[in-house]
């Protein structure tokens, strides 16, 4: 009875996910795959502050159609205020101008981008930068040798050593970023005193050894047009002038950037966001990949034949729940993968969920730094927890006591990862901080009960269940899939309720009852 | 059959954990009653009425001030085990043999501090080896003595049998013995070695540890098969009486031998595991399903016994049906 009620709700969840599917492919082309060449962006900036009752005026730097991208359309979301754009030898900017704003005020910018082939550029005759100096010119270098300061000669070295290194102009770059990155090097330490006050980290130092030597280098502000993120960094880099072009290159290495994913927005150190008449500015991005033309064209068709395709369309909301619906789908498609790990192979490990949500942290995080974050922290906070134990300290107030540590060991990572330059620094802030808590926990006490084995053999069995999540969780076209077509989501629910009644033997009982089987035969 | 493997396995009547879960505990388990043997002080008070030999409470400790009775209690007693109520998997427990002046004596002859006794007591209260989340209670119980048949077969700890009570019938058994490796504890997937049983005769057939045969009690090298447990049939009867009583359909009853007081119940499982399947070398399938077919079970536990000694010998269980069904 119970089998027959199950079947008739699993086949009522297929048609139906079925049909509107196919009638969403077929009749009105959504695309099944993403168009993962395109490169078109949804970029959003949101600049939140508090007036003092003053007049103001808030200026924030645009992204301009000059370099690799054009801006093909903006919009502003700034009720009361006055807006205007302007462009100056500093680069574009939008105005927002109000008499008088007390308390706060939330400010939008959105700007739907293209990247544009430089090839096709033919008409690119803007004129070649000027170089500050150029060192390679022999007198120059005579003179910088004749007014000997410390600098001058820190400079000096530096600069022979990495022409003499170089073969040609590229790699004269690349020397020179490896040697200004060094800062035991007391040459680098000697331009970091002595250069100008606002050289402060490896890619100003680069941009000042670039320009010092002959090629023009700026510095920029920008955003990385990387993946789907409600919180988009603002990073640096360089530019530098070779071969007619302006190349976009980390600032660490010179190595060149995607030039169809670095948005710039400001150079040399300019502000993004200044003005006067308020206090408490912030400016948060979000970045969105854009669904164009085969989605667009799909919609639209959709408005025609069956609205109420468009109406129940995810693509329709603000970009900013959108992106936390790309998230929130993937995770019944982690859930499965657990259910079927763990229902039919048996995989042991903590907790029902512990393995996707340690997946969603990865997926914050990259798989390899992921894991290697989270052993660290869990080793430590096993440590730890054993040393709390030894003082006595009872249930609550010990799990309180390492989460505690637990965010001081993030913090740790996320300063030393900034210091080092390395990204995932601050990725690993939104690594779920109760989830690595209760791991501990549980695996503390499951190595006291079960032992040590028990403990250990849970652990790799969660971490080894969230790589397969995690795969989920990061497929571009899985996500495509999701977001576009949600109602194939009923197909995972009918699959996990048939699962719920699977009464077969899991994989790994198989090896439980080796001994069995195998009596059988004799 | 596209996996040879498995296929065995259903021939052997191997019972897998998902079956298990939604065939048998979910089906003939209400979930009402876990309650009745997720709590040993409910659980004890059930076995009293059921007319079951249980140990002697001396005590129970309900929040963090209470802790000081223990001293009290160990004065009076001297030897007994201290264990949450809503305990699983055995975590937590403690068993104490003497007193000393700075604190109580373990099994192993050492002295645990009383401030270590009292921290062990608070981590029980705030339910930290407990089912479910929040407080508990902590019992201190009288320690059982095993049965002197047990000298050269248990080592360091209390040897149990587990039996499998399948609507108030009994349907499979082992016996389980501490080892060295197992710290002296009982528990199979520690190191304890499982031992089935013939359920008819009380009478040990084969013993595993970590799923491979043995022969030998690794810490006494004496034989673990041919074996007669002692009082078997007080064991079955007390495990089909309460198997009865409490109206869980599958259950596991865990028996301790006494050398006074015989078999004593040790405490009830709702979710028995199915490692007792390789410690007998049998599926238990074949022995759940007749019984599972059977339309009413008879109140008289002699009659359900009997049941269970012909279901175990495989005859049909036609005759013990109802005329007229």
């Amino acid at each position: 009875m119970k089998r027959t009620q199950l079947l008739i709700i699993v086949g009522v969840l297929i048609a139906t996910a079925l049909g509107i599917f196919s009638y969403k492919v077929t009749r009105l082309g959504f695309p099944v795959v993403p168009d993962l060449d395109s490169d078109t962006w949804t970029i959003e900036a949101k600049i939140s502050f508090r007036g003092r009752g003053d007049p103001v005026t808030l200026r924030l730097a645009l992204p301009d159609s000059e370099g690799q991208f054009s801006v093909v359309d903006e919009s502003f979301v700034a009720s009361g205020f006055g807006i205007e754009t302007d462009t100056d030898e500093t680069g574009r900017k939008a105005i927002f101008e109000r008499r008088a704003q007390d308390g706060n005020a939330v400010i939008f910018y959105r700007s739907k981008l293209i990247a544009v082939d430089r090839r096709y550029r033919a008409d690119d005759n803007s004129p070649a930068p000027e170089a500050v100096s150029d060192y390679r010119r022999a007198e120059r270098r005579r003179a910088i040798q004749e007014n000997a300061t410390p600098l001058l000669v820190a400079l000096d070295s530096v600069l022979t050593e990495a022409l003499d290194k170089s073969a040609g102009e590229r790699s004269f770059i690349t020397q020179l970023a490896r040697l200004s990155v060094d800062e035991n090097d007391d040459r680098i330490t000697t331009i970091i005193e002595g250069g100008p006050p606002e050289i402060s980290n490896a890619s100003d130092r680069l941009v000042f050894l670039l320009n010092a030597a002959g090629t023009p280098a700026r510095h920029v502000q920008g955003i990385i047009l990387d993946t789907d993120t409600r919180q988009a960094p603002l990073e640096t880099w360089v530019e530098y002038w070779l071969d007619g072009a302006w190349i976009s290159a980390d600032g660490r290495t010179a190595e060149p950037l995607n030039d169809n994913r670095a948005l710039a927005i400001v150079y040399d150190r300019q502000p993004i966001v200044d003005g006067d008449g308020f206090s408490r500015v912030s400016v948060s991005w979000s970045v969105a990949r854009n669904f164009e033309s085969q989605l667009l064209r799909a919609m639209e068709r959709g408005e025609e034949f069956a609205p109420w395709v468009n109406a129940t369309s995810l693509l329709t909301l603000p970009i900013d729940l959108q992106l936390v619906f790309r998230v929130l789908l993937l995770i019944p498609l982690g859930a499965l993968i657990i259910v079927l790990l763990k229902q039919i192979i048996g995989m042991p490990a903590f907790g029902t969920f512990m393995p996707v949500l340690i997946a969603l942290a990865f997926r914050e995080t990259q798989l390899i730094t992921g894991m290697t974050l989270f052993v660290g922290i869990v080793a430590t906070g096993l440590l730890l927890r054993a040393y709390f134990n030894q003082l006595q300290l009872l249930l609550v107030p010990r799990l309180a006591a390492v989460l505690i540590i637990v965010t001081f060991l993030m913090m740790f990572i996320a300063l030393a990862g900034e210091a080092l330059g390395i990204q995932t620094g601050l990725s690993i802030s939104l690594f779920p901080l109760v989830i690595i808590t209760m791991t501990i926990e549980r695996m503390s006490l499951t190595w006291e009960e079960d032992g040590a084995s028990e403990a250990m053999k849970k652990a790799i069995g969660s971490l080894a269940c969230a790589v397969p999540a995690y795969y989920i969780l990061t497929s571009e076209y899985i996500e495509h899939i999701a977001i576009v077509f949600p109602e194939l989501l009923l197909i995972v629910l009918a699959i996990v309720l048939l699962l719920g009644r699977y009464t077969g033997y899991k994989v790994t009982e198989f090896f439980r009852f080796k001994v069995l089987a195998n009596a059988g035969k004799d | 059959m596209p996996f040879g493997p498995i296929s065995k396995l259903a021939k052997a009547g191997v019972l897998g954990i998902n079956s298990r879960n939604l065939e048998f505990i979910a089906a003939y388990n209400p979930r009402r009653l876990y309650p009745l043997v997720d709590d040993k002080i409910i659980t004890k008070e059930l076995a009293i009425e059921a007319g079951v030999t249980v140990p002697d409470l001396y005590g129970v400790i309900r929040y963090g001030g209470e802790a000081h009775l223990i001293e009290e209690i160990a004065k009076k007693h001297r030897s007994f085990v201290v264990k949450p109520a809503r305990g699983s998997g055995g975590g937590g427990i403690m068993v104490f043999n003497g007193v000393a002046k700075t604190g109580l004596r373990r099994m192993n002859g050492q002295i645990m501090p009383w401030s270590d006794v009292k921290y062990h007591l608070n981590n029980m209260l705030t339910g930290m080896f407990s089912m479910g989340d929040g407080s508990d209670r902590v019992l201190i119980e009288e320690r059982l003595v095993p049965h002197s048949a047990f000298s050269k077969l248990a080592f360091g700890g209390v040897p149990d049998v587990r039996v499998i009570v399948f609507r108030g019938i009994p349907v499979m058994s082992m016996l389980r013995l501490p080892t060295a490796e197992s710290d002296g504890k009982a528990n199979l997937h520690q190191g304890g070695i499982g031992a089935g049983i013939d359920l008819v005769n009380g009478v040990t057939t084969r013993g595993v540890q970590h799923n491979d045969s043995v022969e030998l009690h690794p810490d006494f090298e004496t034989p673990v098969r041919d074996f007669q447990v002692p009082g078997w049939s007080e064991i079955l009867e007390l495990a089909s009486r309460l198997g009865h009583h409490v109206g869980l359909g599958y259950v596991g009853v865990d028996i301790v031998i006494c050398e006074h007081k015989g078999p004593t119940l040790l405490e009830l499982n709702a979710r028995p595991g199915i490692a007792i399947q390789t410690a007998n070398l049998l599926g238990l399938r074949p022995l759940l399903l007749p019984i599972h077919r059977l339309s009413s079970i008879p109140d008289d536990v002699h009659k359900r016994i009997e049941i269970a000694e012909a279901n175990w010998r495989g005859e049909p269980l036609d005759r013990f049906m109802e005329p007229g069904e």
